[in-house]
């Protein structure tokens, strides 16, 4: 037997110029969604024609309440077209006879509809909640969407559906830092931190920590395991991270490095900025790899042996498309590369040794860029002198000869631009900076 | 039916008044809707109040009721208590027409309450109101154990969840084999 509300929908559909075949497949999708059972295309076929039939019989009032027996799956198939609730309601008015309407039944019922496909839903909320569990999930989710990191960490252990709902949840954070040490693993989330270790004698040094910072300290001989684990359900759901810190302390192990990379499959965060120190310089690249290029704005990289291999980080698309670069305690690449590094805004990096023709060429190519450009280059063996016979002494406009460092600031001819150097022999490290 | 007049006294239309010729077009008068909850007690509320609620909002930017239509067919929310619809008229008449602070102080203190509130209020589709009601039901538990929170929420461990799953499937199959048999015994 037909559902109640069939012959309204074919008026409806038949209003809407749809043919008895396109018709039918609306009512079956409607059928499909309702878990209600279908007529077959013939039997709807008979209907479909039996009421067109009605509908175009001169004598017939078309408009007439009573065959307007229940508008429900008219109103569900403009639901189910992604009509808006007006047009539903113009279209239903016009088809039906807007007098023919109980506006506020329509409202409720297309409104419903919107959210829940059940013809017998009586318009009430379920029965009496007056505890969390029967909030609606998406209640909480919401909920706890509002819990600070550590509150996360506790729900988690509550119960098995809220700790599937915080693992659902992705999350922003201002801050993430993991510090791998041989005795200790250190997580910094935001102002959260958890220290894992075996016992209380850590790798780590005390530091300074906000009072409102949230600590726990995990003491177990698997403590590895614990981290790791804790690790990568954090990852996994982060969605932005502000500021990203790996630090691999000189004692840290191998494993710990590829159990790292291993929670870093497969995660999807965006970071804007990230300092990364490894044990080994290779490694930097490795996990440099897994930040989306283009979101990374500022990368800063040390490794232990200062050995990093500059010909792959210029390669990589995450280094192309940042912004600033902080490499010094990275490696050395060798000057030819040096082009590659015009396009950050600031940079430092550390080079063999710096002549003064290559100091020209540097001049020469800030000269021609945006100001506002900041550049450091370190060298071991850098003589200030050779720095000094670059800048042109027609432009000098300023020099200070302090102990520690000297001064110069020098104007681009034909322009309101200038070029300041700062030399700090000491430090083996000078400064050039384009500004107005 | 009684009755608690809420928002705005100036139901009337304003009276015309002799703009200069220059003014914009004049003042539009304010609409006013009716809502009633479980303890059927009528509110007034204006349409600029009841903005704030997305299911509201829906319903009558296409009625188009005169205030003596408005008057005779309230809305019906039968599934809210009174007391707690009557907090939403507040809110929404506190809030009228000015933007939301980032955090409302004034929601209910009782878990309950709360609970009911947040229910009617992601009923009633009010967006803000509903943030700040989340926000308040996860203060509840910040900075405590998880027992704590299981107390407070009222949660039950896991394994107090599968003895109770089991137990139900239990009482399940054994009404169905009782079906099964009085449906035997009714074929002999």
């Amino acid at each position: 037997m037909p559902p109640p509300g069939l012959h309204s929908l074919i008026v409806y559909d038949n209003f809407e110029w749809k043919t008895a075949q396109k018709s039918h497949e609306n009512y079956q999708n409607i059928c499909d969604l309702l878990k209600i059972p279908v007529i077959s295309l013939e039997e709807y076929e008979t209907e479909f024609y039996g009421i067109l039939k009605e509908i175009y019989h001169p004598k017939l009032i078309f408009r007439n309440l009573a065959k307007i027996d229940n508008l429900k799956l008219g109103i569900i198939s403009d639901v189910l077209a992604g009509k808006s609730i007006e047009k539903s309601y113009e279209d239903l008015s016009e088809t039906f006879g807007a007098e023919n309407i109980d506006d506020l039944n329509f409202f409720w019922n297309y409104r419903f509809y919107h959210r829940c496909y059940d013809l017998d839903h009586d318009q009430k909320l379920d029965p009496e909640r007056k505890d969390f569990l029967n909030l609606p999930i998406e209640i909480h989710h919401k909920i706890l969407e509002n819990l600070d990191v550590k509150s996360r960490f506790t729900i988690r252990k509550v119960s098995r559906s809220l700790r599937d709902i915080i693992d659902s949840q992705r999350v922003d954070y201002s801050y993430m830092s993991i510090d791998f040490g041989k005795k200790s693993i250190r997580l910094k989330l935001n102002d959260f931190r958890l220290n894992y270790s075996e016992s209380s004698c850590a790798d780590f040094l005390a530091e300074w920590a906000s009072p409102d910072a949230e600590k726990i300290e995990i003491l177990d001989k698997n403590f590895q395991k614990m981290a790791l684990k804790d690790l990568e359900i954090v990852l996994k759901s982060a969605k932005t991270v502000d500021l990203f810190v790996v630090h691999f302390e000189g004692s840290s192990s191998k494993f710990q490095f590829e159990s790292f990379l291993k929670a870093m499959e497969n995660t999807t965060f965006d970071v804007k900025q990230t300092f990364i120190q490894v044990k080994r310089s290779g490694e930097a690249l490795k996990i440099l790899s897994h930040f989306k290029p283009g979101k990374l704005e500022y990368i800063s990289s040390k490794s232990f042996d200062k050995n990093g291999n500059l010909n792959n980080l210029v390669e990589m698309e995450q280094f192309k498309k940042a912004k600033e670069l902080y490499i010094e305690e990275y490696g050395i690449p060798d000057f030819s590369l040096i082009d590659r590094f015009f396009g950050f805004k600031k940079f430092v990096v550390r080079l063999d040794d710096i002549q003064t023709k290559e100091v020209i060429l540097v001049q020469t190519a800030l000269e021609k860029l945006p100001n506002d450009r900041h550049w450091t280059f370190y060298s071991d063996n850098l003589v200030c002198w050779n720095v000094e016979q670059a800048i042109d002494p027609s432009r000098i406009i300023e020099l200070d000869d302090q102990d520690f460092l000297t001064f110069y600031e020098t104007k681009i001819p034909n322009s309101e631009d200038y070029i300041s150097f700062v030399l700090v022999e000491w430090d083996h490290h000078f400064t050039m900076k384009k500004h107005q | 039916m009684s009755s608690t007049e809420q928002g705005t006294s100036s139901a009337a239309p304003a009276e015309p008044t002799t703009a200069p010729e220059s003014a914009a077009a004049p003042e539009v008068p304010e609409s006013f809707y009716y809502v009633h909850g479980k303890d059927k007690v009528v509110h007034k509320v204006s349409a600029g109040a009841l903005q704030h609620s997305a299911l509201i909002h829906g319903m009558i930017s296409n009625l188009g009721y005169t205030e003596e239509q408005a008057k005779a067919n309230p809305f019906p929310f039968e599934n809210i208590d009174g007391d707690i619809l009557q907090m939403v008229v507040d809110w929404c008449n506190q809030h009228k027409g000015k933007p939301t602070p980032p955090e409302d102080t004034n929601l209910p203190k009782q878990k309950e309450k709360l609970f009911d509130l947040v229910l009617a209020v992601n009923y009633l589709e009010i967006k803000e109101l509903l943030t700040y009601c989340c926000k308040q039901v996860a203060m509840m538990v910040k900075g405590k154990s998880p027992e704590e929170i299981r107390e407070i929420w009222m949660i039950p461990t896991d394994a107090e969840d599968e003895a109770a799953e089991k137990e139900a499937k239990k009482r399940a199959g054994k009404e169905a084999a009782g079906e099964t048999a009085a449906a035997a015994g009714d074929a002999k």
